[in-house]
């Protein structure tokens, strides 16, 4: 607290510091009421499950779209598609194997996650 | 899980703010539930109930509104000036002064008066005499223990009005007290 001017000679600062003191020292029991004041607290809104799917996967899905349409990796899709429809199994499908199932891994997780 | 009794209060609002953990906001309550009933059962005069429900409105707009919470006071402070605004809310609403003993519930005023010291009866007395202003400023500074920096933040006041309300309500506590006074500094002597 800040020091009161006259500290020492003010009789109305010391009653009031000792009845303060006394007064703080005396414990409210909690008796149920931190229970009672959480179960009055309103949930926090949160998306829907599907929306925490939906959203990241959409974002992340149109991002992988843009990035193969404006880069070389097309080529790299088009032959593992073809990996796939001869079933050879070569790095360049295992590579996109693993992209496509961290995407839906990515997904699952926002969908699920902090619940 | 409950957090760890380590944590600060800062970390646990930390966590209310980044994960909604309702634990760590069920620990804040608990940490600064007796403190804040106390002062509000003394702004209330006395009156459980309502201090209570006052109480649990403030920590639930806490919970609402923690993210305005900027860490430029401390946790307890910040609650202090929610329940303080809450309380005056309340005070328009009713429209009765809520320090009148007649608002005393008779159980806890027969509680009041048994524990009551000499001392504490004529201070509770002389600060009836106070402007509502007077009033606040003597319970936040003293019994809320706040620097006058604090007390201006939690009273939304100027910090100069704080100042000179304590300045005011001791004066007139003074002039009040003045033959308790010689008695106590009688016996301070003896």
């Amino acid at each position: 607290m800040t020091t009161p001017l006259n500290l020492h000679k003010d009789e109305i600062d010391a009653l009031l510091k000792a009845d303060a003191h006394d007064l703080r020292l005396q414990h409210v029991d909690d008796e149920g009421f931190t229970l009672r004041t959480m179960d009055l607290l309103p949930q926090k809104k949160r998306l829907s499950a599907a929306l925490r799917f939906a959203i990241p996967f959409s974002c992340t899905l149109i991002a992988s779209i843009i990035t193969v349409a404006f880069s070389a990796a097309s080529s790299a899709f088009f032959d593992a598609y073809m990996d796939l429809v001869t079933e050879t199994v070569t790095p360049t499908l295992v590579g996109t194997a693993v992209m496509l199932i961290t995407l839906y891994a990515v997904s699952i997780g926002g969908a699920l996650g902090d619940d | 899980m409950n957090p760890p009794a380590g944590f600060t209060d800062n970390d646990l609002i930390a966590r209310v703010l980044l994960k909604y953990d309702r634990n760590a906001f069920s620990e804040l309550v608990r940490r600064h539930q007796s403190q804040l009933r106390g002062s509000l059962r003394r702004m209330t005069g006395g009156n459980v109930d309502l201090s209570d429900d006052i109480a649990q409105e403030t920590f639930i707009l806490a919970w609402k509104n923690i993210k305005s919470f900027r860490y430029e006071a401390k946790f307890s402070t910040w609650l202090y000036r929610i329940a303080f605004n809450a309380w005056q809310s309340e005070v328009r609403k009713k429209h009765e002064l809520l320090l009148d003993d007649a608002s005393m519930p008779e159980q806890e005023a027969v509680e009041c008066a048994a524990t009551a010291t000499g001392m504490r009866r004529d201070l509770a007395r002389a600060m009836q005499g106070l402007t509502p202003g007077e009033h606040n400023a003597i319970t936040q500074c003293y019994y809320n223990d706040l620097s006058h920096e604090e007390a201006a933040y939690v009273l939304g006041m100027p910090l100069g009005t704080v100042k000179t309300n304590i300045l005011k309500a001791k004066e007139k506590m003074r002039a009040g007290l003045a033959a308790y006074a010689s008695d106590y500094r009688r016996g301070a002597a003896a």
